[in-house]
């Protein structure tokens, strides 16, 4: 049996929940390449910060590249329903309008390392909605939007895009975002720096409850230009140094 | 409100001034250009103080602008104080700040906004912004850093309204609560933006800014270029030869759009013709 070719069984046209969908993003066994990324851990401990400030790290991002991160996939999910919704937008126009997204996004981040590592990371995003969703269009004319020459998209657009087409709310988006990011540290940290493994879990809860307090705001946003702007001066700095180096476990 | 507007007029370049919690002293004028530089017109900056600073750079014109003195945000219990600069570079102008450190006192609190609109093609800026947490023997105090940097008048002329954000930042740091990743235990963020052009290959690189210590070029996705160097002294030499190269460059790019006239398009930029004044000046101070 050629399962390339197998027609897409019914239950993706069945109603899932975002708690389904939530689960499965959320998954590091997803074949999207997360497992080469430590969220900017292997840099910060590459450039001299202590292991002890990891948990300080993770709550750091959680009020800063996070909520950039986040607030980019809410405003692309918003872009892709109301794209799609009304039938508005073509293809080509929902992709004009992924791009504005996507440029607020990259005007927020300085680091091309980083922006290169979500670019990349997006491509996995990419192919999964293109073989789940291939037909909704927001998967269409973000597969557009990652045409060359102009760059790819970034992960949080794509992210936004899936959440649009998987039927994921704007909530559920946000502590996606937020979950992810701490959960890729704590893993990456038992590679880097092994302790007992039932620790780090601890922080990312802790992390996913600092960010409540910014859910309900971050996933009311509807325009690139409120997109959070947080920045992290020094994480940017190691992740341009750890992409010159040759010696890591992690891209980033 | 302080204002410093310099538009191109025939003969002498003209230059409006206004003063408000800063006061515009004008160094010189040249045909196109000015030097102008920044003195407190009283002590600065004090808790409730609201400094703001509206500068405009008409087409094909250059403002060179220098503080006199840096700024120290003084105790202020808490009580905040806002710090806000607007600035238009227009069509083929540019505008040259070389701020000098901004200190933020244990019980400062301050709200700095800086916004940039890059209003037509080829305006440029280059600039930079040192805030440092504490005077000496001080952890620092709170600062909301906002920079907004957006570029409008693009070819198409149903978007050449549209502003496009070219780098825009939210950074909040409070000297007692460190935060890793965002400046760490540094006291000291020294940054140098090049706006509506890259910074050329070569010296600010990466070899260059191992041998600067903590220092990292960032290469923004649209035309700008960021050094960045996060010290816990105020070494301000650090990224002083990037500047006087990313100086150099910015006239450089400036000149050759001026000089790129119809007439010698075909022979692209025409180098018999003098350096214009601001150039030497600069050159002089490096």
């Amino acid at each position: 049996m050629n399962l390339s070719t197998t027609p897409l069984s019914p239950p993706l046209s069945a109603p899932l929940s975002s708690a389904t969908i939530s689960m499965m993003l959320a998954d590091a066994r997803l074949p999207v390449g997360g497992h080469v990324h430590s969220a900017g851990l292997e840099p910060a401990l590459s450039g001299g910060m202590p292991a002890a400030q990891v948990p300080g790290y993770m709550l750091g991002r959680v009020r800063t590249v996070t909520l950039v991160e986040a607030g980019t996939a809410v405003v692309a999910r918003h872009v892709a329903v109301q794209g799609t919704g009304q039938g508005v937008f073509g293809a080509a126009q929902l992709a004009v309008a992924l791009a504005t997204v996507d440029r607020a996004w990259a005007a927020r981040t300085p680091s091309r390392a980083v922006r290169d590592v979500s670019r990349s990371l997006a491509r996995g995003y990419q192919r999964l909605a293109g073989t789940l969703w291939a037909e909704h269009p927001a998967v269409v004319a973000s597969a557009l939007g990652s045409t060359p020459p102009g760059p790819t998209l970034s992960r949080p657009v794509l992210l936004g895009v899936i959440a649009a087409a998987a039927g994921l709310d704007a909530e559920s988006l946000v502590r996606l975002v937020v979950y992810d990011d701490a959960q890729t540290i704590a893993a990456a940290m038992l590679k880097l720096e092994p302790l007992d493994p039932a620790i780090p879990p601890g922080w990312v809860l802790a992390a996913c409850a600092a960010a409540e307090e910014f859910v309900t705001d971050l996933a009311a946003l509807t325009s690139a230009d409120a997109i959070p702007a947080w920045g992290a001066p020094e994480s940017e700095g190691w992740a341009e140094a750890h992409s010159r180096t040759t010696q890591r476990l992690f891209r980033a | 409100m302080t204002s410093i507007r310099l538009c191109a007029a025939p003969g002498r370049a003209r230059l409006e001034t206004r003063a408000g919690a800063l006061v515009p002293r004008v160094i010189e004028t040249g045909p196109a250009s000015a030097r102008v530089a920044l003195v407190a017109g009283g002590a600065l900056l004090l808790g409730g103080d609201e400094v703001r600073l509206s500068i405009t750079v008409g087409a094909g014109c250059t403002l060179e602008l220098e503080d006199i003195g840096g700024t120290v945000a003084y105790d202020a219990d808490g009580l905040q104080s806002t710090w806000t600069v607007e600035a238009t570079v227009e069509a083929n102008a540019l505008l040259i700040w070389h701020g000098l450190p901004f200190v933020l006192a244990d019980g400062a609190n301050v709200d700095r906004r800086t916004t940039i609109t890059l209003r037509g093609h080829g305006a440029l800026a280059c600039l930079r912004e040192t805030i440092v947490l504490g005077r000496t023997g001080e952890r620092g105090g709170a600062i909301d850093l906002h920079t907004t940097v957006l570029t409008t008048g693009g070819a198409d002329p149903q978007t050449s309204d549209v502003a496009e954000p070219l780098f825009v930042e939210r950074l909040r740091v409070r000297g007692a609560e460190p935060v890793p990743g965002v400046l760490g235990g540094h006291r000291v963020l020294d940054s140098l933006l090049l706006l509506g052009t890259r910074a050329p290959a070569g010296s600010d690189g990466p070899g260059a800014a191992a041998q600067l210590g903590p220092t990292e070029l960032l290469q923004p996705e649209g035309p700008a270029s960021i050094a960045r160097s996060l010290q816990h002294e105020a070494h301000r030499s650090l990224l002083t030869p990037v500047w006087t190269h990313w100086c150099a460059h910015a006239l450089a790019v400036h000149a050759a759009a001026l000089w790129a006239t119809p007439a010698d398009a075909t022979d692209g930029f025409d180098n018999r013709m003098p350096a214009p004044a601001h150039a030497l000046s600069l050159g002089s101070r490096a």
